[in-house]
């Protein structure tokens, strides 16, 4: 009896100690995110109050649409008193407020890094995973050591091979290198994935009248899909905060810039102003953060991917 | 329809050899079964003919064209899996169609056709369903619907039944062999089965170690088996087996407690050879257990009774080896009891000691 007792307690004082711990360390990581998101919806000037406000009295989106080149001079005007920018430069801040040109461009990136990565990487997954060839387990190995090589290493070759290619200031030249620093992970992810599919199924289907591409079209695609959605929903996620190569290749070219390094050009530009600055961060954010929320069982399946045997 | 031939087939997986210098005809129309233990090479063979393994050398025959160099994909076959190997994402009604649609037919055509095949093998109430969503018996109606709907000249059968319990299998079996005569359609079954392999077959070939051992009709590969392990594998329960030594003089048989006449057939072969010991092989159901002793009968232990219901299953020690017999349901030695076992003549084959080969007839 009080060795059942002992027993429950422990498990409740586990229990305990677990919950405080979760909580203490989401409280660390979301207290910041908190406290821009709340600087996000205070008026211009309102950062510098005293006493702090930790949530705004009057939440406000005019940060938000200052940011994304949206507010008219005049309400910028009225909300300039006692901010640090002189007035005649107003309308130039105004205009050069644009954060929707490096969100657009960011999109663009990440989707076409996801498509062309996932195109790559189902091929060699398939070649990896359904095909009997020597040294097949090489090739896998060869193809993560190259991933395990830190992007600090290969820019500034990178760099000089966009140059030679006219790519820079263009974003090809921050899709193709990206596209390439994540086929080792997504043919890895999705390798597993198709290693699981029964040989049968090929075989049926070449008996049913189909050729190799085209059970690679009908069949195998289909039943990887959620393999394949990882993988996808991976490369957006890491091309997005993709930082070094997109600061390197745009070159400080607002039209060209994606969110991270747009984020650190308005950053310096705009340094005493925190709502535009918080305002900024959370449009960086939201869509990554938002995806990460909706596909969370998607990333988790790919964290724990590479549990099967080849 | 076509017959379909192979010749001088062989197959090796690096130093294993599953396929020997086999070389068989299918004939066109007939159910041709493939039977023999795992590993024998029955499967390699049916692979082989479908074009999902290649030769290591020989020719495959489908009609009068050499087929080795054409894909599966080209091939006209259609093939039934052991794991029916269904394709889930797919509902019924496109896993049978999905053959037709790669020959590009008509989506009125395929509606049509693959609403015939349903009917034919009672799936009519299913074509919405996924496979997930049937039972194992239904899926096994599913691959075959697959298989016929786009009337192909030969059918590829690989264990199909194995998956199912018991009950079903039976009753598959009957359905099988009938859909087989009705579309007439060369057809080569594998199975492990030899039960299934007798009922089903036109044509037997017995295989081991990646080759032919027997091939025939059912009753003649079982009434006449040309080695042991033919005579041991073919028949259930399998054919009991005790080594004997001959007396030519007496044209007698002798083991320990055992003794009985050579069958008058093999006397005149036993003295041309000289053999001085054979394996004698008699079947279960050829033993007859009488309860007191007759001329000719043979003194057996009961080891154990194993009740089957419509008949029992006696094993008896004799002639120093485990013997099996079948007999009525009321038979009920102790086990210890002695029993008196007789058999006709006709019933007794005889074996090579050495090379385990059916003496010849004279």
């Amino acid at each position: 009896m009080s060795v059942k007792l002992s027993h429950r307690y422990r498990n409740q004082a586990t229990y305990l100690m677990q919950t405080v711990v979760t909580i203490a360390i989401a409280v660390f990581c979301l207290t910041p995110m908190f406290y821009i998101l709340s600087t996000s919806l205070k008026p211009r000037g309102a950062e510098y109050m005293i006493p702090l406000e930790l949530w705004p009295s009057k939440p406000t989106l005019q940060a938000y649409r200052a940011v994304l080149g949206i507010v008219e001079e005049a309400e910028l005007e009225s909300e300039t008193k006692g901010s640090m920018v002189l007035p005649a430069d107003q309308a130039r801040i105004v205009k050069s407020l644009n954060f929707i040109t490096p969100l657009r461009n960011s999109l663009i990136v990440s989707t076409s890094v996801a498509a062309l990565s996932l195109l790559i990487s189902s091929l060699s997954a398939y070649a990896i995973a359904r095909l009997r060839f020597k040294y097949k387990i090489q090739s896998l190995i060869f193809l993560q050591l190259g991933a395990m090589i830190p992007i600090a290493v290969t820019i500034a070759p990178t760099f000089m091979l966009m140059r030679s290619l006219g790519l820079l200031r263009t974003l090809l030249a921050m899709i193709i290198p990206n596209i390439f620093y994540n086929v080792p992970m997504s043919t890895w992810l999705i390798a597993c994935y198709f290693a699981e599919l029964p040989f049968d199924l090929e075989d049926a289907a070449k008996m049913d009248g189909y050729k190799p591409i085209q059970i690679f079209r009908k069949v195998i695609i289909p039943l990887a899909a959620p393999g394949l959605f990882s993988a996808g929903v991976f490369a957006f996620l890491g091309s997005w905060g993709e930082f070094m190569l997109a600061s390197a290749v745009s070159m400080g070219i607002p039209a060209v810039q994606t969110v991270p390094a747009a984020m650190l050009n308005f950053s310096v530009q705009f340094r005493y102003e925190w709502t535009w600055i918080s305002a900024a961060i959370i449009l960086s954010v939201a869509l990554v953060a938002f995806m990460t929320l909706v596909f969370q069982r998607w990333v988790i399946r790919g964290l724990t991917a590479g549990a099967v045997k080849y | 329809m076509a017959g379909v031939r192979v010749e001088g087939l062989l197959k090796r997986f690096g130093n294993v050899t599953a396929l020997d210098n086999v070389s068989l005809e299918f004939e066109d129309g007939k159910l041709t079964v493939l039977v023999g233990p795992s590993g024998c090479g029955k499967t390699t063979l049916l692979r082989i003919i479908a074009g999902l393994e290649d030769a290591t050398a020989g020719s495959v025959l489908i009609g009068d064209e050499v087929v080795n160099q054409v894909p599966p994909w080209d091939r006209n076959i259609a093939m039934v899996f052991q794991s029916y190997a269904l394709y889930p994402h797919m509902t019924v009604f496109d896993n049978i169609a999905f053959p037709l649609r790669a020959r590009k037919i008509s989506k009125a055509e395929v509606k049509q056709r693959v609403e015939q095949t349903a009917a034919l093998l009672g799936l009519s109430e299913l074509l919405q369903r996924k496979p997930r969503q049937l039972s194992g018996g239904q899926m096994q109606r599913v691959a075959l619907g697959r298989a016929i709907v786009r009337k192909p000249g030969v059918f590829l059968m690989d264990e199909p039944l194995s998956n199912l319990d018991a009950k079903l299998r039976v009753e598959m079996r009957a359905e099988l062999k009938r859909l087989q005569k009705d579309l007439g359609v060369t057809t080569i079954y594998v199975t492990h089965d030899q039960a299934e392999a007798m009922t089903m077959a036109d044509k037997l070939v017995v295989m081991r170690g990646g080759l032919i051992q027997q091939m025939g009709d059912p009753e003649e590969v079982y009434s006449h088996p040309r080695n042991t392990f033919v005579g041991g594998f073919i028949g259930s329960p399998a054919m009991n087996f005790i080594r004997c030594s001959v007396d030519c003089a007496e044209a007698s048989l002798h083991a320990p407690e055992f003794q009985c006449k050579a069958p008058s057939r093999f006397v005149q072969v036993l003295r041309e050879r000289g053999k001085d010991a054979v394996i004698v092989g008699v079947r279960p159901e050829d033993l007859k257990v009488v309860p007191v002793r007759t001329e000719g009968a043979v003194p057996a232990t009961v080891y154990i009774s194993e009740p089957m219901g419509k008949e029992m299953l006696l094993t008896v020690e004799v002639g120093g080896a485990l013997a099996k017999a079948i007999t009525p349901p009321n038979v009920r030695p102790q086990i210890g009891e002695t029993v008196w076992l007789t058999f006709e003549e006709e019933c007794v084959h005889l074996f090579d000691c050495d090379t385990e080969e059916a003496l010849p007839v004279a």
